[in-house]
């Protein structure tokens, strides 16, 4: 695999990725669910690119898809400059020695039938990164990294707490010294107080290793304090991208004002707007035509319903996909039918 | 990129930058007892009292199973003889030993033997003391050929022992795999191994096998064993295809395939770990179908060849001399009880496993 030094690490283009809906006896194809739909987004070394959207906006989808473990319906994923979507099943095990994966539930992600050190000394194994005889030491090495004692390497995931058994589930993704990891909301299942110290953890180890991560996540306060950049999600669409003082500060798309105004704010004398959204997510099997947002979008106009919006740069490195608020430059030149 | 490992991560976290989690203080100080996950499925065995009881049987079972030899048995377990000294003539073959008839040998002057509690043999015929009821000498009588009846129920728990876990061996190694690969690979996979699975249990067991063993030339008891395991798997094939299935779409298996595990790696060693508990207790319950299963096609003279001795083809021989003005009761209580209290205890003993491995009745 080529190294380059600049460019992204990673760079997603269209990415689409639909699920085919079976119903009756023979399992015909019904419909398909849009999770991806032509994502588009790049993260540059070292930094920290956030997915942000309500449940079933397909962040969680886009991230599966970049690690190969959801194979992408169409587009194209350039990791390190490469296109990952043509590798073969064997192409695609050795490239997992450079991404990793952490998961949402810390229950759910270790086997509770191994212990600590063969989880993580697994992917050692499996990859041939360190000789047998030296596994021990490099997995207490990594439970020190992630803030644990090396004693816990003998011991069962139902013996740890949750927090700690998010740390064990970093430091497994850490074994194979990956490039880039994609954090599938690794702490909403963690209470509070422990969701700042794994992000700080997080955030340790990003400095110390020069990890990369695509950080998926609901949880606005949680994401502004990891993310470099955010891309705002709906219904499998980008609607917002830009830096995080950019989407937080100066956000332009009706969609990331309402969920930016659901925020609690520690000022109680601070007036702020809150905008409350009607209806639910419709069904990503069958969204809405146009922008998918607009039967909820407060400042909806008529042509929202007819054509979807592109990202359109409102201002440097800050796109947003608004008939709007962000309307197109070839739209003022000539308006189309 | 990582250029080497040791050298980035080697420090220690600083206690400004990363604050410890309060658990992951108390790792060093007083942590809990160990809490394995067998550990506990035996504490919550030990609280039932029934399969208590039924494992201490079968393992009182086992042991008389693996002692036969030294229980019941004709050849001393010590000799002396014409001058010279023997050990455990029972379990080894002594050429010059080999014309002595240990049934009638009595020794001499100089001479001592000292013989398993039951002296008879499971073969040995003597055919003027046929049917006779217990005595002090058969301790449960004798069959129409005059052989101990206890000694060849001893002998028979052997038998009866090893098609049980023998045919459920073949059975489970089966069941796992076609379970495992059906629930892993789904699809045309699933189909086909569900379509097969309900195919083999459409047919009654016992005619089927009554079938099969019709084109068997030369009857032995490994062929029973082989025919009940390879007509059994289809229970624990279901039951490890649906563990499989809810397990493949775990976290942790996606994080093994994210780490570059192998299929055959992530399915035998992350996921059927997960998925044995259920296996073992349809093993148990297999045991004891096995040996009634066995019990049975020997009862109808399809099993056990004679005359190796098991218990269903001991209880065969009753249907004969039921008659007698006695009825020969010995023959038919005796091996009768053994199989009941055999297939009652694997059937409290899986009771006992289901309950205490059933995560929602544990505290």
């Amino acid at each position: 695999m080529s190294m380059s030094t600049d460019g992204p690490l990673l760079e997603v283009r269209n990415l689409v990725k639909h699920f085919p809906v079976h119903s009756g006896v023979f399992g015909r194809v019904a419909g398909y669910v849009r999770a991806v739909d032509d994502v588009s987004f790049s993260i540059p070394r070292g930094k920290t690119l956030s997915l942000v959207g309500e449940s079933g906006s397909g962040k969680t989808t886009a991230g599966r898809c970049i690690l190969r473990l959801i194979e992408p319906t169409a587009g194209r994923i350039l990791f390190d400059g490469s296109d990952i979507t043509e590798l073969n099943r064997r192409q695609v095990r050795s490239l997992r020695r450079r991404m990793q994966i952490i998961f949402q539930d810390p229950y759910g992600s270790l086997n509770p039938r191994m212990t600590v050190y063969s989880t993580i000394s697994e992917a050692m194994a499996v990859h041939g990164l360190v000789p047998r005889p030296q596994r021990r030491e490099r997995v207490e090495e990594l439970l020190r990294l992630v803030g644990l004692s090396p004693d816990a390497a003998d011991r069962y995931p139902n013996e740890f707490s949750g927090g700690q058994r998010q740390r064990i589930g970093i430091a497994r993704a850490l074994a194979v010294e990956p490039d880039l990891i994609v954090a599938d909301e690794p702490v909403s299942a963690l209470d509070v107080s422990i969701q700042a110290q794994i992000l700080n953890l997080m955030e340790d180890l990003q400095q110390r290793l020069g990890l990369t991560y695509l950080f998926v996540g609901h949880n606005l306060s949680v994401i502004r304090h990891i993310s470099d950049y955010v891309a705002v999600m709906y219904l499998g669409r980008i609607v917002e991208y830009g830096s995080v003082e950019a989407i937080f500060n100066e956000c332009v798309h009706p969609y990331t004002r309402s969920l930016l105004s659901a925020v609690p704010e520690p000022d109680p004398h601070r007036k702020r707007e809150r905008i409350i959204l009607r209806g639910d997510t419709p069904s990503p099997i069958n969204p809405p035509p146009g922008c998918h947002f607009h039967p909820r979008c407060p400042d909806a106009q008529p042509e929202c319903a007819q054509r979807r919006q592109r990202l359109v740069e409102v201002a440097p490195g800050h796109t947003a996909a608004c008939h709007v608020h962000a309307p197109a430059p070839e739209q003022l030149v000539s308006p189309m039918s | 990129m990582l250029q080497s490992g040791g050298q980035n991560l080697d420090t220690e976290p600083e206690s400004g930058a990363l604050e410890l989690e309060a658990g992951a203080g108390e790792l060093g100080s007083g942590r809990p007892p160990r809490q394995g996950y067998w550990r506990l499925v035996g504490r919550q065995f030990g609280k039932n009292r029934m399969s208590v009881g039924g494992l201490c049987i079968l393992l009182f079972l086992f042991v008389v199973a693996l002692l036969a030899p030294f229980l019941a048995h004709e050849e001393p377990i010590y000799l002396h003889m014409d001058g010279e000294t023997y050990w455990f003539v029972n379990v080894r073959d002594i050429p010059e030993l080999r014309r002595v008839n240990f049934g009638q040998w009595e020794p001499g002057e100089g001479e001592a033997m000292i013989q398993p509690p039951i002296p008879h043999s499971p073969l040995s015929v003597n055919l003027r003391r046929r049917l006779e009821a217990p005595s002090s000498d058969h301790w449960l009588g004798t069959d129409d050929r005059g052989r101990d009846v206890l000694s060849r129920m001893i002998w028979g728990c052997r038998i009866s022992m090893s098609i049980g876990f023998v045919a459920v061996g073949i059975a489970a190694s089966i069941g796992v795999v076609v379970g495992a690969l059906a629930g892993y690979y789904g699809g045309y996979v699933d189909s086909a191994a569900q379509r097969l699975i309900e195919i083999m249990m459409c047919f009654p067991q016992l005619i089927l096998i009554l079938a099969l063993l019709a084109f068997v030339p030369e009857q032995n008891i490994f062929i029973i064993m082989v025919v009940l395991g390879v007509l059994g798997w289809t229970g624990i094939a279901r039951l490890v295809r649906g563990e499989f299935l809810k397990l493949r779409e775990s976290d942790f298996a996606t994080a093994a395939r994210a780490t570059g595990v192998s299929d055959v790696r992530l399915m035998f060693r992350h996921l059927l770990p997960n998925a044995l508990s259920p296996v073992l207790v349809s093993a148990t319950f297999g045991v004891a179908g096995a040996i009634l299963m066995e019990s049975a096609l020997s009862f109808l003279g399809f099993g056990t060849p004679p005359p190796t001795p098991s218990w269903g083809e001991i209880l065969s021989q009753s249907q004969t001399y039921i008659n007698r003005p006695d009825g020969s009761w010995w023959l038919v209580t005796f091996p009768g009880v053994a199989i009941f209290v055999t297939v009652c205890s694997f059937n409290l003993v899986g009771d006992g496993l289901r309950d205490a491995m059933d995560p929602r009745l544990r505290q």
